[in-house]
């Protein structure tokens, strides 16, 4: 009796694991699939992979999304890692109105920002182009780097940097050989998260890519009114696989994902687990 | 800016204070000029952008526009209400099976479990709707399944119907409920728990003197968190809603990718934005206010 409530909990937690995984598991599933359509019966068959091989504007959709997210992870990492470090050293006058603008960016919808950005990239002659949505990848990855790495220096032991000053390190030095490796991880998390954020933020894209060019999502918005295209199924059995691999790697890495990629950092300090 | 001169070794005979505040303006510098030219200044533009015209006259004319049009404001408080609905059920779907996994699945299972709700919580969101796409559609799985039950016709769909984008935007949340949750469910203290049982709380006393409690402003960062992107959303109810299952955050995308009238689309927005902080506003104080009023004497029970 009393071993009944944990084993239905633990039943439907499988539930809702199942639910959240359906969409992405019927993609994959379905790219395997002959219909045109992505209509069942199930008939086995790989055309949908050659289909794809074919398909230049999603595969080039694709590599402009890498692009443009791997762009914005070396900016965005680089200036976050600095920002943090200037925020740890600096008094309130710096650290209130930076920290709003940080939490501006991490809360206003998406689509409302797009429009911000839309009318100060006209303004100042960037229009829709491919800077601008550099630019604005960057600045709406930068809270989660300045999170992360930011909150991982604030718990940093101060009597460390201390040590190696009085032994004789200079300042850089002691960023290298004591700061980093203790703050490493954090910066590799939030290069990881600014990474995903520009890889998904599709609001953005949608209004600043210049004509012609897609990412992927803005792609795979413009197919998927016109209907199912098998093609983008085998496209996003891709990324589905990619995001595992990712997900399978941090695991083993840091021993959860979650924790990893929580942009909150009570979580990942005293944790027994 | 003088800062970069301060980094020089020529100055040696500047004060450490000053170096200092030089060392940290050098830090500060890049990241300080992204904010102000592209946080700061987006955010100043919408709010002096609202309140301007396309022939250049100042005033309230959009948002008296927005405010008066018996198409925007029913569209915006369905909006709000379909918000409102989708977290508060995202959070009671999440919430039993993010304590499941919290207090029941053994630790070392529990990695690779966090593992499965971090994949559809950092795939992309097109993806995620395409699923539904493929998932929903006439002769897709589910109709597929659901006529070989004989309730309907394979033909029949889901699709295109308000219901589609309400279930798309539920379980788009669901990801986001339950990392929060899962760390609120984490919080609590085991002890208390078996306290209470022995003192002869129900689960439903349980649930209310100490779960709670230690959970509610999670739960409040939680609502906030979906609420506020649920509102905004439309590539939801642009892909699967259909003509009925437009959302508020429809019209805004139109209008801005039409272009013609960037300062209304502005105004749309930014009465959305303000609806959304009221609503949310609203809750955590609410939250605020039951955490000192109603569980009063169970403050010491708080980690």
């Amino acid at each position: 009796m009393k071993q009944t409530v944990p084993r239905l909990l633990k039943a439907y937690l499988a539930l809702v694991l199942v639910v959240m995984a359906l969409p992405l598991v019927s993609v994959m599933a379905l790219s395997l699939n002959r219909s045109s359509y992505g209509t069942l019966p199930f008939s086995f068959s790989l055309r949908w992979y050659e289909a794809l091989a074919a398909n230049t504007s999603l595969v080039q959709a694709l590599v402009t999304s890498l692009n443009l997210a791997g762009q914005a992870m070396l900016f965005a990492t680089i200036v976050g890692t600095l920002l943090s470090l200037a925020l740890v050293r600096s008094g309130r006058f710096v650290n209130v109105p930076v920290n709003a603008l940080l939490l501006t960016l991490m809360t206003v919808p998406s689509l409302v920002l797009a429009a911000g950005f839309v009318i100060v990239f006209d303004r100042i002659g960037l229009g829709s182009s491919s800077t601008s949505l550099v630019l604005a990848s960057v600045v709406t990855s930068l809270p989660f780097v300045v999170l992360i790495v930011s909150g991982r220096l604030r718990t940093l032991d101060p009597n460390l940097a201390q040590a190696a000053r009085s032994l004789g390190a200079g300042p850089l030095r002691v960023f290298a050989t004591v700061t980093v490796p203790l703050v490493g991880p954090a910066i590799v998390a939030g290069a990881v998260l600014a990474f995903l954020t520009t890889f998904n933020n599709f609001a953005i894209q949608l209004f600043l890519s210049p004509i012609g060019i897609s990412t992927l999502p803005v792609q795979i918005y413009s197919m998927v009114r016109l209907g199912v295209k098998p093609d983008v199924n085998a496209l996003a059995t891709f990324v589905i696989l990619a995001t595992v691999a990712l997900v399978v790697v941090v695991t083993w890495l840091s021993g959860n994902a979650a924790r990893f990629l929580s942009t909150s950092t009570q979580n990942s300090e005293d944790h027994d687990g | 800016m003088s800062a970069p001169t301060l980094e020089r070794p020529a100055a040696g005979g500047i004060s450490p204070a000053v170096r200092r505040v030089g060392g940290t303006a050098v830090l500060l510098a890049p990241g300080g000029v992204l904010l102000v030219l592209f946080a700061a200044l987006p955010v100043l533009a919408l709010l002096v952008i609202g309140f301007t015209r396309p022939d250049g006259s100042v005033g309230v004319a959009n948002f008296t526009q927005v405010l008066g049009s018996s198409t925007y404001v029913p569209l915006l408080l369905k909006t709000l209400l379909v918000a409102f609905a989708v977290t508060v059920l995202s959070i009671a779907i999440a919430w039993p099976a993010a304590w499941a996994l919290a207090r029941y699945v053994s630790p070392r299972r529990r990695s690779t479990v966090l593992g499965l709700v971090v994949i559809p919580f950092i795939t992309s969101q097109l993806l995620t709707i395409y699923g539904f796409v493929v998932l929903l559609q006439a002769g897709g799985p589910v109709m597929w399944l659901v006529s070989r039950l004989g309730l309907t016709s394979a033909q029949a769909s889901l699709m295109y119907t308000p219901t589609a984008t309400f279930v798309v935007l539920v379980v788009e949340s669901l990801p986001t409920a339950m990392l929060v949750l899962h760390s609120a469910s984490e919080q609590v203290d085991g002890n208390l728990l078996e306290a209470s049982r022995t003192l002869g709380s129900g689960r439903f006393g349980t649930f209310v003197r100490v779960v709670w409690p230690v959970c509610s402003s999670m739960v409040g960062v939680n609502f906030a968190l979906t609420f506020v992107q649920t509102v905004g959303a439309f590539a939801e109810p642009n892909i699967v809603g259909g003509p009925s299952g437009q959302m508020y955050g429809s019209t805004i995308a139109a209008q801005l990718q039409q272009g013609v009238n960037q300062q209304f689309a502005v105004a749309l927005s930014l009465v959305m934005l303000l609806a959304g902080l009221v609503v949310v506003g609203v809750v955590t104080a609410a939250l605020a206010w039951q955490r000192t009023h109603l569980s009063g004497q169970l403050k010491g029970a708080r980690p």
